[in-house]
């Protein structure tokens, strides 16, 4: 009971993360694309800039869950994926300080830099999260002894295509965001490029779908054995195609909301994908890491899981509260990055 | 070089640098609050103006500080999977505490510090620096649960080999746990408030005897001699824990290679280890044992018994000279900051610190001391904690992930490339901050839509 639960609270964390950090790594990626002169840069810095710091401990907080609940899953997984995972930490390293760096010096070469580092450290948060997403679902080559996922082998077909669809959704997110955040000729530019992105996202979705059916059909069991589970994929369908009326209509506070929904029915879909397994393996079944195999005593299971709930009420207010001071379109005053 | 040794040595200089940045930023924050509770009392803008130049600087490092930090909670899974893997179901408690309790709160008011003095009034102000500096002992705290358990594993039991947490309070509220914890706090308010002492003395010699780097002078240095001097009898009680639960650390960090009644507390010592003696040593004798035991006539365990009591091999005993020296250097600069502490309050009171410009250079020079002091000690513990990554249950060697040396090589050579220009470039910043000072600033107008 428990162990089922927990799938669901760590997914519930993992939900809110990209519902929130993937508004601010998709903007940051997209701020140089965006920008004309470094005033638009520092609008979109100082609208990401204020709620990152907060937005990223979701995955810390996932992070420290999983080492805590499913240890087995949380240690063969990052030592076997060790250089995407450390791909993965020289990147976040970037993109925290790109922050805190990039206005301090009046340097167009040093801004110009920073927002670069800014950009592809932020686009490689992404791509690893989701390749590690696609490959622990495709199923990866290990048994019951700890194995290893080179780099290569980590960005294989389907995770590409994975990685590549999700950033653009996440781009989306990041632009649903900035469309309530700028004002004017920037503004303008946020809005076609949402058009731009909804229809690259869509395209993208369906080439992924179609590699995905051809080619790694399994993926799919759960919702074959459980023709239920499709709802929620669905979901995140209407939501998506909901969300291109609404850009349509430059309601970007609705844009931010359906696209929300959007991710959070994909990540959900992917959970019910998974279940029970935190990692699979492609050699055979019997090796795969599971809620069952991997769970720590029931006294850790109990704790943790107060801890969660609490947490979840606790920071869901008080983030709540800053998102509500910080609303609304960013004005000259408001610069500080 | 082996995996394990690359990766012991990842792990210690990531870790080391890391620290670097909550050692100054836990300090600042509690000077931070200290300052808008100030202009909240006193009603004077100056408390305002001083209070926001620390949120520039401690915003900075605190980037820092997450950034690095969040690498040390990839490392339990990349380079300790085994480490990871047995200790997760204990550990697991304490991390999500200070995730779930410290993260999210340091980092969501941190934003209303930094950016929202516009939005909201100079009370909501004045409580979210109270909830950053306090998410910063939070977070303090968690951690050293789980370096303290490591240290002194307690609240667990065994079961068909693996390690299950029975009790969470045991864990995390044993003595050991709160003595260290303050021990941390005060070493990290004694490096924070030493670096506004330096940026102060700085503007000292320019000549910039404003009522702003008087003040900032003043608290900081009152900060500074409080924290110095508690830090002295701290430092000892933390040191009676280590001579109950870790008998063989205290004595590797003596020196003492035989067990002796009355052992004398060596000053200075030149240490064999290979033939497991001290060629030369000067010390005050029977101190050890007062220290240690509080009675001048205990018998304080020699190295050699203690070696035999754990079964340990001589190869598996760890670097004696470099927790010896280590624990030196930390003991001299803790007594030198209580000196620099007593000598700044006195010479600020009697209205002649800015003269005396000799003084005001040893400030500015004084600011990393605080950092070598933290750094010294944590090798003591840490590598005094060796040959064990879970004492008396898990060795180090059983602990690491099975990486190739190449990798680890690779990783370590990022991480030290990666780390030196971020130090550089942090250095940089902050000195400019620090140099540009606290501005001359009209006093805001609150918004009408202010909340709360």
């Amino acid at each position: 009971m428990l162990a089922e639960i927990w799938f669901f609270v760590l997914g519930t964390f993992l939900i809110i993360y990209v519902v929130l950090d993937g508004f601010d790594l998709g903007g940051g990626f997209i701020s140089p694309f965006l920008s004309k002169d470094d005033n638009d840069r520092r609008v979109i810095l100082n609208a990401i800039g204020r709620v990152w710091d907060g937005n990223e401990v979701w995955v810390l907080a996932f992070g420290v869950f999983l080492f805590g609940v499913f240890p087995l899953a949380y240690a063969r997984f990052f030592s076997a994926a060790y250089i995407p995972i450390m791909l993965l930490a020289f990147s976040l390293i970037l993109r925290a300080v790109s922050f805190e760096f990039r206005s301090q010096v009046k340097s167009r070469v040093w801004r110009e830099v920073w927002d670069w580092i800014l950009a592809i450290s932020s686009m490689l948060i992404v791509v690893v999260f989701s390749a590690a997403g696609a490959n622990i679902l495709k199923g990866v080559n290990m048994t019951d002894q700890p194995f290893r996922l080179h780099l290569l082998e980590a960005l294989n077909p389907f995770a590409l295509i994975s990685a590549v669809t999700t950033l653009s959704f996440v781009i989306l997110h990041g632009l649903a965001y900035l469309g309530n955040k700028t004002e004017g000729q920037l503004y303008n530019k946020v809005l076609s490029f949402s058009k731009v992105f909804w229809v690259s996202s869509l395209s993208l979705l369906l080439v992924w779908f179609i590699f995905s059916i051809i080619f790694e059909r399994h993926i799919f069991y759960n919702f074959i054995k459980y023709p239920l589970f499709l709802i929620v994929p669905a979901i995140a369908v209407v939501s998506f195609l909901i969300l291109r009326f609404q850009i349509q209509k430059e309601d970007f506070k609705k844009s931010f909301i359906f696209s929300s929904i959007t991710l959070i029915s994909a990540i959900l879909s992917f959970g019910l994908a998974m279940y029970p397994n935190l990692v699979r393996s492609s050699i055979d079944e019997k090796y795969n890491i599971t809620i069952y195999n991997a769970k720590s005593g029931e006294i850790t299971l109990i704790v943790t899981l107060v801890i969660a709930l609490i947490g979840l009420v606790l920071v869901g207010l008080y983030q709540s509260y800053v998102y509500k001071v910080f609303a609304g379109k960013i004005k000259q005053e408001d610069i500080h990055y | 070089m082996d995996p394990l040794t690359l990766s012991r040595w990842q792990f210690a200089i990531t870790a080391g640098f890391h620290f670097v940045f909550p050692s100054f930023t836990i300090g600042l924050s509690v000077l931070i609050f200290l300052f808008f509770l100030l202009y909240m009392l006193k009603k004077e803008d100056v408390y305002r103006r001083i209070g926001n130049f620390l949120v520039k600087i401690f915003a900075v490092g605190f980037a820092v500080g997450v950034a690095t930090g969040i690498v040390m909670e990839l490392q339990f899974g990349t380079n300790w999977s085994n480490f990871a893997e047995k200790a997760g179901g204990v550990l697991g408690g304490p991390l999500a505490m200070e995730a779930i309790f410290a993260f999210f709160l340091e980092s969501t008011f941190l934003s209303i510090l930094v950016f929202g003095e516009k939005k909201i009034s100079p009370l909501v102000r004045t409580i979210s620096a109270f909830l950053v500096m306090i998410g910063t002992f939070i977070s303090a705290f968690w951690i050293l649960t789980v370096m303290t358990w490591m240290q002194i594993p307690t609240g667990y039991k065994i079961e068909n080999g693996k390690i299950l947490l029975t009790d969470l309070w045991a864990i995390s509220f044993n003595t050991p746990n709160l003595i260290r914890f303050a021990h941390t706090l005060l070493a990290c308010f004694i490096a924070g408030s030493g670096l506004v002492m330096g940026i102060s003395a700085y503007h000292f010699l320019k000549g910039r005897l404003t009522q702003e780097y008087m003040r900032a002078f003043k608290v900081s240095a009152i900060v500074f001699l409080v924290s110095s001097i508690i830090q002295i009898p701290m430092g000892t009680l933390s040191g009676e824990y280590v001579a109950e639960y870790q008998p063989l650390k205290l004595a590797m960090m003596e020196a003492l290679w035989d067990t002796q009644k009355s052992a004398a507390e060596p000053i200075i010592a030149f240490i064999d280890q290979e033939n497991m003696t001290n060629t030369l040593e000067i010390g005050i004798p029977g101190l050890l044992s007062l220290l240690a035991y509080r009675d001048i006539n205990a018998e304080v365990k020699g190295i050699k018994d203690l070696m035999k009591e754990y079964n340990l091999k001589k190869e598996e005993l760890p670097n004696v000279p470099l927790i010896f020296w280590s624990f030196r250097v930390m003991v001299f600069l803790g007594f030198m900051f209580v000196m620099i502490g007593i000598a700044s309050v006195v010479l600020y009171y009697k209205k002649i610190l800015p003269n005396v410009k000799w003084f005001l250079y040893l400030l500015i020079a004084m600011v990393p001391l605080p950092i070598i002091a933290n750094w010294a000690g944590w090798i003591v513990t840490e590598v005094g904690r060796q040959p064990w990554v879970i004492y008396g249950i898990l060795k180090t060697k059983e602990a690491v992930s099975p990486l190739t040396a190449t990798e680890v090589g690779f990783t370590l050579f990022t991480f030290v490339g990666l780390y030196t220009i971020l130090l550089i470039l942090w250095a940089f910043i902050t000195i400019k901050i620090a140099r540009k000072g606290i501005q001359e600033e009209i006093i805001p107008e609150i918004s009408e839509n202010k909340l709360l």
